[in-house]
């Protein structure tokens, strides 16, 4: 297609996608098939009678979260020329009004959070509000506000994450959560915890996670190294041990991806990780030399049924591959 | 005989790379054995059916040609044309784009030029060779979290936000910040483009093992195929990416229980009926912020949404649609408060946020850290590119605005998007 031709095409599909849009208020008086639809489309256009109406229909009850979540659009949407309206969804989320509402209002919190200029101001009323609601009754609510927390390195809900992780009991989402909450801003005195962790571990999940964050301290190289070792342990920990020794000690892992690759009786999708680390990370001059690993990976190219050691073998190939 | 075509006046490979803007070229005999006079010459795509497409113009603004027709002196002298990308015609590999270069009176092949017409491209058209080389680049560029990437993850933080968010300088500051990265991969890989999620429609292709990862049902913890080099991502010490959508990738456009993301007809109707900037810039909001909050994790916090790589193709989309909004109503020309403005006032009035008017210099490219400025200005100054010299080491406002040099050739930045053609 030429590109006038192009250009024609496209303000033609413009001028459709204008006639379809439609007001909030338009939508009040829509059945909820069509105000699904038009939603979307309805929030970019308003004026201040629209935001009157939105405003109203946020506080109204018996209105449906669809509509709802609509109004809550076309408030983000005008914003800036209504900061005071950041004071009322604040207020809203702190209240009881109905989970999946207060789930919609975080989110549109968090989005006016990248565009509102005035929102620096009202980032300690908004931190404030989120600590409030750690220990709320909806799993998902509290699961999102504890992790924009732990986003913005916020020491309180760091604290009591820790906490949860050390007494079950107070803790506020799964061991797993708590552990890569903590990941957003890692200090050292977190390792023995973790350690801990990875020797009594609440959940699989909690291990991998625990695993992981020891890619931060430099003295867990060697737990790291025995845990890729391990053969008996759980295949997913061990390929985490290996992302995170990779991160750790690069010269360490490498001498053990080779092992591994080497090793008739090792886990096929460690292996395909330890051969992609090598193709990726190591050095093109030494792989080129190591004739044994070069012979191996030819043969798992032509032998193994593994289609993860297949992509891998391809992928160490077309890099290195004589 | 022999001929020598010279992009931007060099012969060398790492500036045979067009898009879709005309760039200036030149032609000449570079061995005049058997030329016995001035030399009537056709240049012409050697293979129509596969690999990018270039198209010619003999001066701009022109027509575009699919071949041309020129008279070579038999010195040796130089002959100007400019070429470019054909539009829908992009390149998937390095030089899959070759100009030949035929002696019109014999037919025998004087010369044959390998090109790539690089384009940016939905992330979910790209063939598995060209995932793979943007995954492996983008890979290497961050080298499990100790490579120069970590000075783009630290630019997009609370401390920088300012600079980049809230106003009118959100659009262009976005557009240096992907340039500045894409430079930096095509200095690993120079294939590489920096592809897109189109994030008002469904894209199954991009969040799967083998692409962005698919995030675990407990931990959200993102999971890749064991070939695929993001396993390795790390950012700040810690190994992994946290990501967990709240729509179906398969089936939805990006929605978050805040509502959907808008589509892409509605987003560039937002500049209202007079297709103005200041109104086009809350786009910021919807669809920006509402397909960075349709997941949890790392993207849905600005002091962690640059942690992930997925950050870069979202805001790919971002930039693609001002570029396409810029195209369809021809918004190109910085002297127009249509163009670009600042509370609806044109340019520079100076009273908004330094970095935000039209002739601010823009952070952390400037290497300015006295306040309002942050105080560090991580990753120096904008990577420089073969193939022109704009934005500039320490790029403007202004100067991100016009990015094909449709009014002015030489502030063409080197970009551009697989469905925004190049109109003069």
């Amino acid at each position: 297609m030429d590109v006038p031709e192009y250009r024609r095409q496209v303000e033609a599909e413009l001028e459709q996608a204008a006639q379809q849009q439609t007001s909030f208020r338009e939508l009040l008086g829509s059945g909820p098939a069509a105000r699904r639809k038009m939603a979307p489309a309805a929030a970019a256009l308003q004026d201040d009678d629209d935001l009157t109406a939105a405003v109203g229909v946020l506080s109204d009850r018996a209105a449906d979260l669809g509509l709802q979540t609509a109004a809550l659009q076309v408030i983000s949407n005008n914003i800036e020329a209504r900061p005071e309206l950041i004071d009322r969804l604040l207020e809203l989320l702190r209240d009881t009004v109905p989970a999946d509402l207060r789930r919609a209002i975080l989110n549109v919190l968090q989005q006016i959070s990248f565009r509102m200029v005035l929102f620096p101001g009202k980032r300690p009323d908004y931190l404030a509000t989120l600590r409030s609601i750690i220990e709320d009754p909806d799993a998902q609510l509290r699961r999102r506000a504890i992790g924009i927390l732990a986003r913005e390195k916020d020491e309180y809900v760091q604290r009591r994450l820790i906490e949860g992780l050390e007494q079950r009991s107070r803790a506020l989402v799964p061991a797993a959560k708590a552990i890569q909450f903590l990941g957003y801003d890692v200090h050292a005195e977190y390792f023995p915890l973790l350690r801990r962790i990875i020797e009594q571990p609440p959940s699989r999940a909690a291990k991998r996670e625990a695993v992981r964050l020891l890619a931060a301290d430099p003295a867990a190289t060697d737990l790291l190294v025995a845990l890729l070792n391990d053969k008996q342990e759980d295949p997913e920990v061990r390929r985490t041990a290996a992302v995170a020794l990779q991160s750790l000690a690069p010269d360490r892992f490498e001498g053990q991806a080779r092992r591994i690759v080497l090793d008739d009786d090792e886990d096929d999708e460690l292996r395909a990780v330890s051969i992609s680390a090598l193709t990726q990370f190591a050095n093109p001059a030494a792989l080129r030399q190591d004739d044994q690993l070069n012979r191996r990976i030819g043969q798992l190219r032509a032998e193994s049924g593994s289609r993860q050691v297949q992509q891998a073998t391809a992928g160490y190939l077309s890099k290195h591959g004589a | 005989m022999r001929t020598e075509i010279t992009l931007n006046g060099s012969t060398s490979l790492a500036d045979r790379y067009l898009g879709w803007a005309p760039v200036p070229a030149q032609i000449r005999l570079a061995d005049t054995m058997g030329a016995v006079g001035p030399v009537a010459v056709r240049l012409r795509n050697q293979n129509l059916t596969r690999g990018g497409q270039v198209v010619f113009f003999t001066s701009v603004p022109g027509v575009e040609q699919a071949e041309l027709q020129l008279t070579l002196p038999e010195t040796g002298a130089p002959v100007a044309f400019h070429i470019a990308g054909q539009f829908q015609r992009p390149s998937t590999e390095d030089g899959d784009a070759a100009v030949e270069v035929i002696d019109a009176t014999t037919s025998q092949v004087l010369g044959i030029t390998p090109l790539m017409v690089r384009i940016r491209k939905s992330a979910v058209t790209l063939t598995t060779a060209e995932r793979d080389r943007f995954l492996a680049a983008f890979a290497t560029f961050n080298d499990r979290g100790m490579g120069r990437f970590s000075d783009f993850r630290n630019v997009h933080t609370n401390a920088g936000d300012p600079e980049a968010h809230w106003n009118a300088g959100f659009l262009p500051w976005h557009r240096a910040f992907l340039l500045d990265l894409e430079r930096e991969l095509q200095q690993i890989d120079p294939s590489v483009a920096l592809p897109y999620w189109r994030f008002d429609r469904p894209a199954p292709r991009l969040f799967s093992r083998t692409f962005m990862g698919v995030a675990d049902p407990t931990t959200a913890r993102v999971q890749f195929s064991a070939a695929n080099p993001l396993q390795f991502w790390a950012t700040d010490g810690a190994p992994g990416i946290v990501r967990r959508p709240f729509f179906n990738t398969r089936t939805q456009s990006a929605t978050g229980p805040g509502g959907t993301v808008l589509a892409e007809a509605t987003t560039l109707s937002l500049g209202g009926p007079a297709d103005r900037y200041w109104p086009f810039r809350t786009m910021e909001g919807n669809p920006h912020g509402t397909a960075h909050v349709s997941f949890s994790g790392f993207v849905s916090s600005i002091p962690t949404a640059a942690k992930d790589p997925l950050f870069f193709l979202l805001h790919a989309n971002v930039d693609r649609l001002w570029a396409k909004w810029q195209w369809v109503k021809r918004r190109f020309d910085v002297a127009s408060s249509s163009t670009f403005s600042v509370e609806n006032r044109f340019g520079d009035p100076g009273t908004t946020r330094v970095g935000h008017n039209l002739n601010d210099n823009m952070w952390p490219w400037n290497q300015v850290t006295t306040p309002p400025r942050p105080p560090t200005a991580p990753g120096g100054t904008m990577a420089p590119s073969p193939l022109t010299s704009a934005p500039g080491l320490s790029p403007t406002v202004s100067a991100m605005v016009d990015y094909q040099g449709v009014r002015t050739p030489a502030s063409r930045l080197g970009f551009d998007y697989d469905d925004v053609p190049f109109q003069f």
